[in-house]
């Protein structure tokens, strides 16, 4: 379980106000709501990559701030949002370096170390491609190679920004499929930042709408994803139809 | 088997050239007398050194390339070159007399100035733009020192510009014995480091996820290529585009895997110092060149040439 407690956090015109929010343990809550709304920043403070100003957030109700980083990489892993290209190694030394936080700086892998690597190469279905060059792999296997070695901190959280971001609709859906079982499988608690309202309904058990650094509304996809709310966010005039989960956002003016 | 063979070279030619049978003769101890004397005494300490200041210097340009995330990152932008040269002219100029201090002197010269960088580009933790800017700014206050120092006692400047513009000339045992200890310290150290600079490549907060100081890290590979390069410079003088060319012709052909980019790089540079050195020595006989002269003009247009290759392809 994931505790923020009145969480503030100030950089220059930018500001996250008295954030005051749970992400449940096992499940899926995705993070949406418009640029520059503080969706990746309320991230990085989750994963201490930034600190806060004000407030504490708690992992396993126990402050981040007593975490060592160490400590803290093997309760939780993260996807940042990719910016740089992928460095020239191979896709199972790229896995691999997921165990750092288990391992001595000159220490090599032992026996446990690669039956993870092995496991999280294998859920993630990259382990045919395990001797290619991460270069050379497409954005959707990039993608699952960078899970994979979130996967191999074998931590109970994982966070991901924008996963889907540079990905065809068919490697999107591939890809929330694949966290979803991950989800189902071994109970990890997964927080997504996502642009595709869509996805965070289709594929979260709850959903946090931030605007201008607050929180406007949290719960189920089903109850809170509206025309209202479009409009109040987006100032988006459109529809919201449900066929199941799957939600139909059908603009009125296009 | 590169550096075997620039070895051989350095030890053969010369103005008078020493063929493999007598230098294998030499080191069972029953050549030619006149021979043993050029071998032990001039060429192969030469040849030794040589080895050492290409090593060094390309190592601590594949860290600091892994560290800055610049391909175009080099020791002379750390300020070692600049630190090293105003500390290794004010040694030799205003202290002539104890110019047997000058490669001590450069290598402080070289470290201060690293630290001073550090600090200057700090401010909650030091990005390598900007550690490259006040390294850039450093180098042209001290640069302009260096000259200010060489201007004031221009009368005994003959010295200063064979040592400023990288030569190995004269270097004999002396000289190994002082640089071998750091030298191999350093290296050694570099292969601690290769997981370091390996994660480096992932990124800054990608490191911090996987439970690493970011910053310590960083601030240790920068100051062991300082080191390396201190070390390089201090017997070696100013020899540029070594930290800079090697690494990335390594990378080029073998990738930036630094399990294997490091010991080339190292095996690499050691190579190109002794046989540029030995080419520098023979081309203009009776003349030596300084061999940092020769490396610039090889090095300069393979750069561009690198530059040029890189932007057709990509």
């Amino acid at each position: 379980m994931i505790d923020l407690q009145q969480v503030a956090y100030k950089q220059g015109n930018f500001q996250l106000k008295d954030i005051h929010l749970t992400f449940p343990t096992g499940q899926i809550t995705g993070i949406v709501g418009p640029n520059g709304s503080g969706k990746s920043t309320l991230l990085k403070l989750v994963a201490k990559l930034i600190s806060a100003n004000r407030g504490d957030i708690l992992i396993n109700h126990e402050s981040i701030n007593n975490y060592t980083r160490k400590n803290l990489a093997k309760e939780l892993a993260m996807l940042v949002q990719l910016k740089e290209g992928m460095p020239g190694f191979s896709v199972r030394q790229m896995v691999a370096y997921g165990r750092t936080p288990y391992q001595k700086m000159m220490k090599s892998e032992n026996v446990e170390d690669n039956e993870i690597i092995d496991w999280a190469m294998k859920v993630t279905g990259i382990t045919h491609m395990s001797d290619r060059l991460v270069q050379t792999l497409s954005g959707g296997e990039q993608q699952r190679v960078r899970i994979a070695m979130a996967l191999a901190q074998k931590t109970n959280i994982l966070l991901l920004d924008e996963p889907t971001t540079y990905l065809d609709i068919g490697h999107q859906i591939e890809l929330m499929s694949l966290l979803k079982e991950l989800n189902q499988q071994f109970k990890m608690t997964i927080v997504m930042v996502l642009h595709e309202l869509q996805y965070a309904a289709m594929y979260c058990d709850s959903m946090v709408v931030l605007q201008g650094g607050e929180i406007v509304a949290t719960g189920l996809p089903k109850d809170i994803l509206n025309a209202e709310l479009l409009k109040k966010v987006y100032k988006l005039d459109a529809d919201v139809i449900f066929d199941g989960k799957v939600p139909l956002i059908k603009p009125n003016q296009f | 088997m590169l550096t075997l063979l620039s070895v051989y070279a350095g030890i053969s030619f010369g103005a008078i050239s020493i063929p493999l049978v007598e230098i294998l003769q030499a080191f069972q101890g029953n050549g030619v007398e006149m021979y043993q004397t050029i071998i032990f005494d001039l060429r192969l300490p030469r040849v030794l050194v040589a080895l050492l200041v290409g090593a060094c210097l390309a190592a601590s340009g594949a860290l600091l390339q892994g560290v800055m995330k610049n391909p175009l990152a080099d020791p002379g932008i750390i300020g070692v070159s600049a630190g090293g040269g105003l500390l290794a002219v004010i040694t030799m100029l205003v202290f002539s007399a104890y110019s047997y201090l000058l490669p001590a002197g450069a290598f402080i010269g070289a470290f201060l100035t690293t630290i001073l960088i550090y600090l200057l580009a700090w401010e909650k933790g030091a990005s390598p733009v900007k550690i490259i800017l006040a390294g850039v700014a450093m180098n042209a206050l001290l640069g302009a020192l260096m000259n200010g120092v060489m201007v004031i006692y221009s009368d005994r400047v003959q010295a200063v510009l064979s040592w400023l513009s990288g030569g190995l000339n004269g270097r004999s045992w002396y000289h190994l014995e002082f640089m071998l200890p750091y030298a191999v310290i350093g290296l050694l150290l570099s292969f601690f480091a290769i997981k370091k600079a390996n994660l480096m490549l992932l990124g800054d907060e990608t490191i911090k996820l996987l439970g690493q100081n970011v910053e310590w890290a960083r601030l240790q590979m920068i100051l062991l290529a300082s080191f390396l390069a201190g070390t390089a410079v201090s017997v070696g003088g100013l020899i540029g585009f070594v930290g800079l060319v090697v690494p990335h012709m390594i990378r080029l052909i073998i990738g930036e895997d630094y399990r294997y980019l490091l010991p080339f790089s190292i095996l690499g540079g050691a190579s190109l110092v002794a046989f540029a050195d030995t080419v520098a020595r023979t081309l203009f006989d009776p003349i030596e060149l300084p061999v940092g002269i020769l490396l610039a003009c090889i090095g300069a247009p393979f750069f561009l040439y690198l530059l040029r290759k890189r932007r057709v392809s990509a």
